[in-house]
This record gives C-alpha cells, structure tokens and sequence, in this order.
C-alpha cells in the first residue's frame, strides 16, 4: 500500500477521466457541468463523468496543484441564477502532467508501431 | 459551449433538491464545504438538461446520480480513512496539499477502493446466490414493504405534497357563511354579503358560483353540458384572463341584462370548431339564446370540470342578504396571509350583524385555504396509511435482519478465523453492508415494479374516496424517496447482523465452534427482540383493520328508512320557460308518473324535491301558528320535501300516523303536510301535531307558507348513511311544485333494463329534457361508503401482509431454535422424554416473544387509538370484541408457526440427532 514517488514524467498511466478533464481544462476555464459536458464531448462519449466521480477527481488534481479556481470574471458567464459559479482552470504543473502523459502515449505508441506494425498500420 | 442547452430546461422541485443534499451526507465534511454548492449547482444543471429531454431522461439522470453520488462519497470517505491511518505529513488537514502524494499519481487509492468495491459486490453475489431460498425470501419481504411504501407515498406526493395546478395556490381561499353558535357549519353566502366582502382589502378578487348543468339545444338533440353560474368573471381569482374576447361582468348579474356566455376552450375547440369568430355567435341553453363574450385559457375548468359560465341572475329586492346561493372563492391580496383575511372577514361578520340584525345577527364568515377545502379531508388519513405501510416496512426489515442474524450465526466461526489471521474488521463490515445494499436495491427495484400496478389499483379502488388521484404518478420525487428507502432499509436490517460479526472475537467465534450455546444466547435475544417487535406491529395493523371491519359493518347495518333495493332514481329539471305555471308543472309530473308505471316490470313510481342522498334541498325556520315568536336565532328549521301522492309508496317510507297526501291534495285543496318524529320532538315534544298549523318560511315557488299537519312519517337517512336524522315536513307536490324533482322507480326484481323505456317516455313528451344523475339507488348509498371500503381494503392488505411476514418469521425463529438445540433434545429424547414434552418445550420458546409482542401491539394500539377515530363510524377505537379477535387471530397463527418445526423436532431420530455434531 506505500509507493515510492517517481518523476512526473515518468509515472504510470493518468486515468482516462484525469487526462481528459485536464485536457478540457488545457483549452478553456470551465464550471463543474460544463466539464462534465467537455469532456462527454472531446472523448466522443467515451467518457461520461458523474457529478460525484468528477468533483472526487476534481478534488485530488486540485490537492496535486494541477487544477486551480479561476476567480469569476465579470461580464462573462461568471453567475448563473444569482449566485457566483466557480470556474476551473488548469496549472503550469497541470499542464506539465498532460505533457508528460502525451509523451508516455506516444511512446506507447511509438513501440506499438515498432513491436506489432502490421496491426497498428 | 454545449453548456447552454441547461438553460431551457426547468429547475428541480424542492424533493430532489433535498434528497439530492441527503446524499451528499455519504462525503465527509470537509469536501462537502468545499465542492457542495458546487455540486449541487453541477445538479442542477444536468436536472435541467434532463428535463428538456423528458421523463425518462430525468428519471436516468436521478438514478445515474444518485448512484454515483452514493458510491463516490464511501470512497471519498474511505480515502480519507486509509490516509488519515497512515501518518499525514505535516500540517495537513482534511483536503491538505500533501494528500495525494505525488501529481504523478492520483489514482491510486481510488482504484484499490474500486477493486474492493468490485470484490465486496462479487462476494455479496456469488453468497447470495449460493443461498437461493434465503435471497428469494429476503427479496420477496422487501420488495413487498418498498412496493407498498412507494405505491402510498406516490399517492401523499401526488395529492398532498404537489402544488394545486394553479398559479400562487397559495392565495387561493373558499368563503363561507357560517353561524356564531355553529361556527363548524358552512354554508353559502348571500350576493349582498359577497359585495361587502369584495370589498374588504384582504381580497384581491371575490367570485360567488354554483355548479349547475345545462342543456344545450338547437344544436340537434338536447345535450347536457356541466357549467357554472356566477356572479362575475370566476378567472378574476385565479389571476387568469380569457384566452380570447373577456370575462363576465358583476352588473350581468342583475335582470335585465342581456344574456351572455363564456365558453371553455376544450368546449370552444370541440363543440365550436375552435371558430376564431366565434365572439359575437350566440348559444342556445333550455331553449334561451346566450351571447358568447369571452373563451376562457386551455385547461381552465373550475369548478367541478365547467364547459360554460353564464351570470346567476339574482335581483337585490328578491332576496337581499337571506338567499344564501353561493359558494365563495376568493384571492387574497399580495402579501395578505390567510389569519389576516379571517380576522378583516370576522370584523365584516360583526359589523353586518349590528347593521343588519334581521339577516345577520347570528351570521358570520369563515375562510378556508382551497387547499385545505381540496384535499384537508384526507389529509390525516393518507399521513396515517403512510404510518400504516410504515409499519409494514418496518416489519419486513425486522423479518429479513432476522434471517441476516441466522445466518451470520452461521458465519461466525468463518469470521473469527478469518479475524484470527489479521483480516481487516472495517472491510468485513463494510462486505456484509454491501451485501445488505444488493440486497435491498434488487428487492427496492421489484418494489418499484410492484408499485406501478399498485398504483394503478389504487386508482382504481380509491374512486370518489381520494380528490386528485388522476394526479399520483410514479415521478422522480416518488423514484429518489424510494432511493432513499432503499439506503435507510438497508442500513436497518444490515447494521446489526454487520455489527454482530465484527464485534465477535476470535476466542469467542472458536470456542463457539464447538459448542454452539456460547454465542446463541446473546442472538437469540437479538432474535426474541426482532420477533416481538414483528408482532407487535402486527398487531397495531391488524387492530386497524379489525375496526374499519366493524366500521363497515355498522355502515352496511345502518337503517336508511327507505328501501333501497331495486330502485332507479333520476333528476328532472323543467325549464321555467315553457312550465310556468304550477298546473303545467304538476300536469307533467302527473302524465309521466302515468306513462312509467305502465311500462313492464315498473312496481311504482314517485318524485319528490328533496329525495333521500338527492342534488337539492331547502331548509328554512318553522312557526307554530298560536304560539308567541321566537326570538332571532332561537327558532327551530326543517327541511322541506315536495312529494308527489305516490312518492312515500315508492320510498317505501311508511305513515305512522294520520294520513299520507293524496292526489287530491292540490293547488284547490287546504294545504297539508306530514311531519317526521324528529320535527315533532323539536317543535310538539310529548304532543300530538295533527291537525296543528305550522309555517315554514321558504316556497319552492308557488303555495301559500302555512301548512296543516295531518300525518306523521318515521325518522329516514335522508341527507347522508352515517349523518343523524333531520326534521322534516313532507308537502304535496301539488300545492308547491317546484319544476325540479327527483324520479324513483320501484321496479319488480330482475325486470331487466328499464332505463330505456324510462327515456324513451320522457322523450316523448318532451324531446328537450335530459335525464340527469340516473343511477341506482345502491350505487348512490355505495359511493357513500367508498372511502370507508379503500381505507380498509388498504389496512387489510397491508395487515395481510404484516402477519404473513411475522408468522415466517416466527417460523424461521423457531426452526432456527430446535436446529441450534439439536443436541439438547436429542439427549432428553434419548433420556425418555414424550414428543409431546419436546413440542411443549419448544412451543415454549415461541410463545415469549409472541406474547411479549402482542402484548405491546394490543397496548400500543390501546393507547394510539385515537388517530383511527376519524376513520370509524359508530364503532369505539377500543371495541373489545376487535382486540379480542386480533388476540385469538395472532395466536393461532403463530401457533401454526411454531407448530410446525416444533413436531418435526418431536420426530428427531435421537441417534441421529447426536451423532451429528
């Protein structure tokens, strides 16, 4: 149950859900649902988050400082029925870990086209 | 982005909102502060969305969430568990930056929880399939307690809980006239009285009606179309305006105005052709023409599923402040509350009574919510039947923690090994819940089932019983209740079997495993416990049931005064157009009586104005001509019935004494009339009446006020089965009319269908009269009876069920018992005991909780009494003969429950029986 603490780059794979709601997060702030509706949408139904299972995630990426809260921005769709939404946004370091996720896939990749071309290409 | 599309849908109602942050409770504190309001709004938006997209899609979205809420939050809880076990960086609190080790990483414990949730799920299964017999007794107790709970809920959602389908319901208010001294009485308000209280700033808008068909001629044959009459336009109260054209006016309400109209929609669209020129156009009603000024808004019925409104038509000199015509339904003002409109309309009462003491000294005005007037007479019941399948939850829970705890007993030994060996306690509890959640969602899921016919039987019994039961549907409100029974169900029949194992200690669990007594006392206590309770709610069912018995039984015992049997009733109203005249009146009610009773099968026939359970009556004050008159509000009233000579032979009403009225008694002849005993209690006590003169103080149209008595008619049921006698004057139709009576015709048994001969004879004498309210006479003292009949359908069900479930119960207790005690009863067996000293012994056993448990259900019921009392009619809440009943029902069924494994233990090859261990 205990782990060593590896490099980022060179960890194990993200969950699908993580990488994509840091994917999301990558081109736009977005509020809780609106995640929930990106990411439904960049996996191409794939991947269809709950509320409980994206704010759980939501939760550790932003204890991992991959995530923040972007303050609201007046004249945008900062409210919604009177109250304030809360927007996310991702970090530098959030960044960093889809770098280094996309890195990782392409290697896999990489030596899936090495091991096995007539079925990859 | 897509994110839009959320805002076309509708908000969630405040239940799911609720039930929604109730499962929130699963996430510890700290995350809910943090991501709650969030979620909530992230909820919000998927409901919208959702909603847009239909009910099945809301119904998706609840499940889905609920769900994945439910299981995210025991992670998230686990999680914390597991990092708070292992020692925290420092500094760090719930949600603290280090908690996650490493960015690289935050995966980890979530997937170890998934696979255990995983494991947990496929050991609850693969155990629960292993134990057919047990998973389909367990399932069949809960999905008959959640489908019982669900189908009543559905029911107190859909009529009690839901909004009425108006705007701002909660304005919506009924006025009545009442009386000082009977401030319970509520009665129809005068137009004058009505005036004053449009006026009091309490009410935005005040609108007098009363219910009355009319016929629709001109149109091919004569059709009878519900409406309403009024004193203004009745959309005015319901901040409605008419679809097309306007609303009618409160001048229109006096003569001379021309006649006019206003249509409903359905009626405009259906009967009209949805004529967009249709303002203007004119109806014919009784033969009279009505200009149609206004289409009222789609769905708008009130009262009562009204087609028109025309104005009720009174003039002030008629009848000023004494002809109480209407019902009252009024808007309060903007920021008005209901205690306020009653005091501005009790201050009105008193001032009216010192202006105008002659109508309203003892007149005062009572306001009512339309909600509490809607649905306030079923209120307390539908939250007792909800208390009452309540119970029957509760006894299904106790049933399956009882098979639960016989069979963690037989785990026991398992467990303590495992435990031995350094198993983790908290996983070992958390598999037995998670077996418990299997359970209870897979019985709540055919609960649900069960519950969508249970609803539409419902429907279907419950009809005249329960207002707005089209309304009950299994919605998502009715779906997350359920959710959460399911939880709530869960937790209560799991905890203690779950509990059970993890307090037992090794040393314990082994040493059990040798000899089984160790242990089975401390369970069976928990067993006896469950079992008695199992009786005792039981028993409350089944007192409940066994009164609604007696109750129906008094309804149906009840002595009516008139013979019911074999008897067709139906309204006739002449219109004053074309019968005018008392003669004309009378002539018709003669040649028809004439024309039915020469039909086949017809034994007699009679009409009165007034007739026993009928659409109208009038009451009014009594004089006793000779005697000094009593002062305001110290005189006696009487109802006045109308009757044509043959009517009382019809009723099978018979004279006691004096004469009954004859053909001669008419418009020529000194007017007469009988009197009932009650009327002679109050106005002749210990004299004789016959021949007195007394005046009554109303006319249904013609005739003089003062009557000679020259007969004495029996005390009937006239104005309701369970309501006391009345006093009532009986007059000849002849001398009074009115056009408006109700036919009986007595047929001989089993002449077959009569009504259309009935018709046919009307119609030929006047193509133009409708036949309305035909039914029989059974069916009318029926539908009084209808609600008593569903509540106890209900109670008896769910009492059915209670008792079956208690007496598995006790069975699988018992059984449960003699296995454990195998060993004992072998020795004594084998020691020369009698069987019938083994069934004793075992009988024994069963017999502590089941008294125990019918003790306390007999004492519960005793002391809880009171709340069946507005269900009961002539029936006291502690009738001996129903506790005593119930005693002698529950004893002989758990004796046939214990009976069973206690001779298959008298049978027990002792050999065998020793040998076994």
């Amino acid at each position: 149950m205990t782990s060593s603490q590896p490099p980022a780059d060179s960890t194990g794979p993200l969950s699908a859900l993580d990488f994509h709601v840091l994917l999301v997060l990558a081109g736009e702030n977005l509020y809780g649902y609106g995640i929930m509706k990106a990411v439904e949408d960049h996996s191409g139904g794939l991947v269809t988050p709950e509320i409980g299972t994206l704010y759980r995630v939501l939760a550790r990426l932003m204890d991992a400082g991959c995530v923040r809260e972007i303050p609201s921005v007046p004249g945008e769709e900062g409210t919604h029925r009177g109250r304030p939404r809360r927007y996310y946004g991702i970090t530098a370091q959030g960044l960093e870990l889809v770098r280094a996720e996309v890195r990782r896939l392409r290697r896999v990749v990489a030596l899936a086209e090495a091991t096995i071309p007539e079925v990859v290409g | 982005m897509s994110g839009d599309s959320r805002r076309t849908g509708k908000q969630p109602g405040a239940l799911a909102m609720a039930s929604f942050r109730f499962l929130l409770l699963s996430f510890p504190l700290p995350f809910r502060k943090r991501f709650g309001e969030d979620m909530e709004e992230a909820f919000r938006d998927g409901y919208g969305e959702a909603e847009a997209q239909g009910a099945l899609r809301v119904i998706a979205f609840l499940g889905k969430t609920s769900l994945n809420i439910g299981a995210a939050g025991f992670m998230e809880r686990r999680t914390l568990a597991v990092s708070r076990g292992r020692t925290a960086p420092k500094g760090e609190e719930d949600g603290g930056p280090g908690r996650m080790g490493t960015p690289g990483r935050p995966n980890q414990h979530g997937t170890q929880l998934v696979d255990n949730l995983r494991l947990d799920l496929v050991f609850a299964l693969r155990s629960l399939r292993r134990n057919p017999l047990f998973t389909l007794a367990a399932l069949v107790t809960l999905a008959l307690g959640v489908g019982a709970t669900t189908s009543i809920f559905s029911v107190v959602n859909g009529v009690l809980l839901t909004p009425l389908p108006f705007g701002e319901p909660e304005r919506l208010t009924m006025v009545y006239s009442t009386w000082a001294d009977a401030p319970d009485r509520l009665g129809p308000m005068s137009k004058e009285d009505l005036k004053d209280l449009q006026d009091l700033p309490a009410f935005e808008a005040a609108v007098g009606y009363t219910t009355s068909d009319d016929v629709l001629t001109g149109r091919g044959s004569a059709t009878l179309i519900s409406g309403a009459r009024v004193t203004s336009g009745i959309l005015a109260p319901f901040g409605l305006e008419t679809f097309m054209g306007r609303d009618l006016r409160w001048e229109e309400s006096y003569p001379g105005n021309p006649n006019v109209v206003v249509v409903g929609h359905a009626f405009w669209t259906n009967e009209l052709g949805g004529d967009p020129e249709i303002l203007g156009r004119t109806l014919e009603l009784q033969g009279e023409t009505f200009e149609i000024v206004g289409v009222a808004p789609p769905g708008f019925e009130y009262p009562a599923g009204a087609r028109i409104w025309r104005p009720y038509v009174l003039s002030p000199e008629d009848c000023a402040r004494s002809c109480h015509a209407y019902r009252v339904i009024a808007r309060m003002a903007p920021s008005v509350t209901l205690p306020g409109a009653i005091d501005q309309s009790r201050v009105l009462g008193e001032q009216l009574a010192e202006t105008f003491p002659e109508s309203n000294l003892e007149k005062r005005f009572s306001v009512w919510s339309l909600e509490e007037r809607t649905v306030g007479e079923v209120r307390q019941k539908l939250w007792i039947l909800l208390g009452a399948v309540g119970l029957v939850l509760l006894v299904a829970c106790a049933n399956v923690a009882n098979l639960l705890l016989v069979r963690a007993q037989g785990r026991v030994g398992e467990v303590g090994v495992r435990a031995a060996m350094g198993a983790n306690r908290r996983r070992l509890i958390f598999q037995v819940l998670t077996e418990s959640l299997v359970l209870s969602g897979a019985g709540g899921a055919i609960g649900v089932g069960l519950a969508l016919g249970g609803i539409a039987l419902l429907k279907r019994v419950s009809a005249g019983a329960i207002p707005r039961i089209d309304e009950v549907t299994l919605d998502a409100p009715v779906l997350l209740f359920t959710l959460g029974l399911v939880v709530v169900v869960a937790l209560l029949f799991g905890l203690s079997p779950a509990l059970k194992l993890a307090r037992t200690s090794p040393s314990e669990a082994l040493g059990r495993a040798r000899w089984p007594g160790a242990l089975g006392r401390r369970s069976s206590r928990s067993r006896n416990t469950l079992m008695a309770t199992e009786v005792a709610l039981s028993v409350v069912l089944l007192v409940g049931a066994g009164l609604l018995i007696r109750t129906l039984g008094q309804l149906s015992s009840v002595e009516l005064g008139y013979e019911t049997e074999n008897l067709l009733r139906f309204d006739l109203v002449l219109p004053e157009a074309r019968y005018a005249e008392l003669s004309e009146i009378t002539q018709f009610y003669g040649e028809m009586e004439n024309r039915i009773r020469a039909l086949p099968g017809v034994a007699s026939v009679g009409a009165a104005y007034g007739a026993p359970l009928g659409s109208w009556e009038i009451s009014a004050g009594v004089r006793v001509e000779g005697r000094l008159d009593p002062g305001p509000g110290e005189g006696t009233e009487s109802y006045l019935r109308a009757v044509t000579p043959t009517y009382l032979e019809t009723a099978r009403i018979p004279v006691l004494r004096g004469r009954g009225l004859l053909p001669s008694d008419n418009g020529q002849a000194i007017p007469v009339a009988l009197v009932n005993e009650t009327f002679i209690r109050e106005n002749f006590p210990g004299q004789d009446p016959l021949g007195e003169r007394v005046r009554i103080s109303a006319t249904l149209g013609f005739g003089s006020p003062t009557w000679t008595v020259v007969g004495v008619v029996p005390d009937i049921r006239s104005r309701s089965v369970t309501g006391e006698p009345v006093p009532e004057v009986y007059v000849p139709h002849g001398q009074m009319g009115p056009g408006s009576m109700t036919v009986l015709v007595r047929f001989d048994p089993g002449a077959g269908a009569l009504f259309p001969g009935v018709r046919e004879e009307i119609r030929a004498m006047d193509s133009a009269l409708p036949l309305r309210n035909v039914s029989s006479m059974e069916e009318l003292v029926a539908e009084e009876t209808a609600s008593t009949r569903f509540y106890l359908i209900l109670l008896s069900v769910f009492a059915g069920i209670a008792v079956v479930l208690a007496a598995v119960g006790l069975y699988g207790v018992v059984a449960h018992l003699v296995s454990q005690r195998r060993q004992e009863i072998g020795i004594r067996l084998a020691l020369g005991a009698s069987g019938g000293g083994v069934v004793g012994l075992v009988l024994l056993q069963a017999a502590f909780p089941t008294l125990l448990g019918l003790g306390f259900g007999l004492a519960t019921a005793l002391a809880g009494g009171r709340i069946m009392e507005s269900f009961l009619f002539e029936v006291d809440p502690r009738d001996p003969m129903v506790f005593a009943g119930v005693a002698a029902i529950l004893i002989a069924v758990a004796l046939v429950a214990a009976l069973i494994p206690a001779r298959q233990a008298s049978r027990m090859d002792p050999v065998q029986a020793l040998r076994a261990e």
